[in-house]
């Protein structure tokens, strides 16, 4: 495979593909190498302790040779670098780059005149419409309930969180939840969508509507009406008490789950308490066109700033699967099962799955076990 | 806000703690009487269980009981039967069974009637893992306050145009005082160290930030109890890994609906969680939060640990501590014996026998 003729940068890069995809043939084709080698892709750190573990993506890109490069915008919220112009900035990034990984940005409880966060008018100008969760167990990691495979899919621009709020009388405040058909019924189409690429059995819509007849009514209706095109796929639907309630007690009997905004808010969190908490569910958002990855459950950890305490395994696991989104099938595996290993090895582990090593120590470890990439 | 009757409640409560046992007091023999309301389905077998084992106990409480199935009113207006209201509220203090609301009554739901009858604005559901009966959680033992009138749960919902609906979350200043306060007596008089409000102020910034403002209000007045804030997603998160963390919970009606099911799930589901709900005027209805279970009503194989385990919060409530603790003893020993069991508790007896053996108990424990 010639590579001196394709002018570009870094020739060394392609001379690394060139002996990657000999070590992968059996596997999968890494992608023929291209002008521009590498894949840009908006990194947005966040607040917290998202600048540490965008680091950590980006040591374990730069030792896995992973043709990514990342452009990087600061917003936030609580450390006074927000403005308009910088959203500005951050849109124009992401229309040219179609993908994203980021960290959470936090929002103070305080609001200066706009009721809507920066989070959230970022999702709302993108139309991030679908949250997806996957709630996989860790092998070599055994938590109360082992072997879950769940993925949760929730709608993420209207229902609760639609910044309508108002005081009518001074003690009297009302906050509208929207629901709409239209909205409704996209994430509905996604979420069997979703469930028929990936193979899935069944689909649970979560909802209220025993109280909320209108709102979630509808929500239920679009789900059902929806549910009729795909007949091969299973649809139920639960009350989101009883569905904690099952959770907790038997979470084997979910499989894909799409919700409203506060229900998907609730159960993410839940579900990845129940596989070992917020450091290792990834999650991503999708919109028509852009794909934002992250961590699943988000939280921005502010008490663990500075102490080098963060699990990296969610950001790393989204990070492979953005790897896979942009068809990087190789470096995507070796990302993941990198990670996958030091978990199941046990020897290395942070605080919250209850050991004492560093994010540092983790991130090396993962990197180690890069280079013994196995040859299937 | 709450009656004179409340308060003398309060105050019997917070004078048997005073003593740290409880005394027995010079009308300990004066029996109380006690609105009992036995439900459908399999209401009335538990009932009458919790009566045997009332009688084994010698709890000095007299049964009244009553039917609340709705009627209509002078002016067309839903409500319950006259002598079940004259009865509330003339004891003050009710146990309920589980009531069902049939689909195409028209009539709103019988617990929504008795909400609004009594102003029950605090539903509170202590959650303790039992003994016995294992669940993946072991050591759970806390309490979910939750307001019960407003919130989410308004009811008010309009469908602007076609496609496009919209559902109001109410909160007030008063209501959210009246459950803050009540958390923080409820941790003083039960004694639980801390109290934490279950809120999501960083979104909807205006309604759980006057929620929240409200709590932090209640707990500058309640300094002897130490309070605590909380997201509801991290609640969530930290909930499923260690519930040991969590003591008293305050929240807003939906987040309230949604963590106190949670809980009941971690120590075994609605079939062993009891379950109280405090309204204004002193007025208490204490409830079983299963369902009406159709399909076994009548064959005796109704467990009735729920309602029990309510009826020993409402004794509690009552200040009747020592026959409140026996009763527990009683009913906790028995499943941890697993001799007599339930069919939804892993066993093969009927319901008489669990009694039985619980009445057995009670008797062998005086």
């Amino acid at each position: 495979m010639t590579f001196w003729g394709l002018g570009g940068p870094k020739w060394w890069q392609q001379a690394s593909r060139s002996v990657s995809i000999s070590a992968s043939l059996s596997r999968v084709e890494s992608p023929p190498a291209r002008a521009d080698a590498t894949f840009k892709v908006t990194m947005l750190p966040g607040d917290g302790v998202g600048p540490e573990l965008m680091t950590a993506v980006k040591d374990v890109f730069k030792a896995g040779d992973v043709p990514v490069e990342f452009d990087e915008f600061h917003l936030s919220e609580v450390q006074n670098m927000a403005s308009e112009d910088k959203l500005e900035e951050l849109l124009s990034s992401m229309k040219n780059n179609k993908v994203a990984i980021k960290g959470k940005i936090h929002t103070p409880m305080e609001f200066k005149g706009e009721l809507a966060s920066y989070e959230m008018r970022l999702r709302r100008k993108l139309d991030l419409f679908a949250n997806v969760v996957h709630v996989n167990s860790l092998p070599g990691y055994s938590t109360r309930h082992n072997n879950l495979d769940l993925v949760i899919i929730r709608e993420q621009t209207e229902g609760e969180y639609s910044s309508l709020e108002h005081e009518s009388v001074p003690g009297v405040i009302e906050c509208l939840k929207i629901i709409t058909r239209a909205k409704s019924r996209r994430i509905a189409k996604f979420a069997f969508d979703y469930a028929t690429k990936k193979g899935r059995n069944k689909v649970t819509a979560v909802h209220k509507a025993n109280i909320m007849k209108l709102g979630d009514g509808l929500f239920l209706q679009c789900c059902a009406e929806v549910a009729q095109l795909y007949p091969k796929i299973k649809y139920e639907n639960i009350i989101i008490d009883n569905c904690c309630m099952q959770l907790v007690q038997n979470p084997y009997q979910f499989d894909v789950l799409v919700m409203p905004n506060l229900y998907g808010n609730i159960i993410d969190n839940l579900a990845a308490g129940l596989v070992g908490g917020a450091g290792v569910v990834p999650g991503e958002s999708y919109s028509a066109e852009y794909a934002v990855f992250e961590t699943g459950a988000r939280h921005p950890f502010a008490q663990a700033v500075g102490r080098n305490i963060a699990n990296p395994t969610a950001m790393l696991l989204s990070a492979a699967n953005m790897l896979r989104h942009l068809n990087l099938e190789y470096h995507s595996h070796m990302v993941s099962d990198a990670v996958k290993r030091v978990i199941k090895q046990g020897k290395v582990r942070t605080r919250d799955l209850g050991g004492y090593c560093t994010t540092g120590d983790f991130v090396h470890a993962v990197v180690e076990n890069l280079r013994h990439r196995p040859n299937y | 806000m709450a009656g004179t009757a409340w308060r003398s409640a309060v105050s019997r409560v917070l004078g048997s703690f005073k003593n740290g046992s409880p005394q027995p007091r010079n009308f300990i023999r004066e029996m109380q009487t006690v609105t009992l309301i036995p439900g459908d389905g399999i209401g009335p077998e538990i009932s009458n269980a919790v009566m045997k084992i009332f009688e084994a106990a010698n709890a000095p409480i007299e049964w009244e009981e009553r039917n609340v199935t709705a009627i209509k009113g002078p002016g067309g207006k839903w409500m319950i039967p006259p002598d079940a209201k004259e009865s509330m509220d003339r004891n003050k203090i009710g146990l309920k069974g589980p009531l069902k609301t049939p689909i195409a009554a028209g009539h709103p739901s019988m617990n929504l009637l008795l909400r609004k009858t009594f102003d029950l604005y605090a539903n509170v559901r202590p959650c303790v893992s039992i003994e016995g009966y294992k669940t993946p959680y072991t050591d759970v033992n806390l309490v979910t306050i939750r307001e019960n009138t407003e919130g989410e749960y308004s009811g008010i919902e309009h469908l602007i145009v076609d496609g496009v609906v919209q559902s109001i979350k109410l909160i007030t200043e008063q209501a959210s005082e009246r459950i803050a306060e009540y958390a923080f007596e409820y941790a003083r008089n039960n004694q639980r160290a801390s109290v934490t409000a279950v809120h999501k102020a960083n979104i909807m910034r205006m309604s759980d930030g006057l929620f929240l403002r409200k709590c932090r209000e209640a707990a500058e007045k309640h300094k002897d109890v130490k309070f605590t804030e909380m997201y509801l997603d991290t609640v969530c998160l930290n909930m499923v890994q260690d519930p040991t963390q969590f003591d008293v919970l305050v929240m807003p009606n939906l987040y309230g609906d949604i963590l106190s099911d949670l809980c009941a799930g971690l120590i075994g589901g609605l079939g062993v969680t009891p379950s109280g709900n405090i309204g204004a005027n002193g007025v208490a209805i204490f409830e079983s939060v299963h369902g009406t279970a159709p399909d076994i009503a009548g064959k005796d194989f109704a467990n009735p640990t729920a309602l029990l385990l309510s009826a020993v919060m409402m004794l509690r409530h009552m200040g009747l501590h020592s026959h409140g603790k026996k009763i527990e003893t009683a009913c906790f020993d028995t499943i941890r014996d697993k001799k007599v069991l339930t069919k939804d508790l892993g066993g093969n007896s009927k319901c008489s026998e669990f009694t039985e053996a619980i009445c057995q108990k009670v008797r062998d424990m005086d």
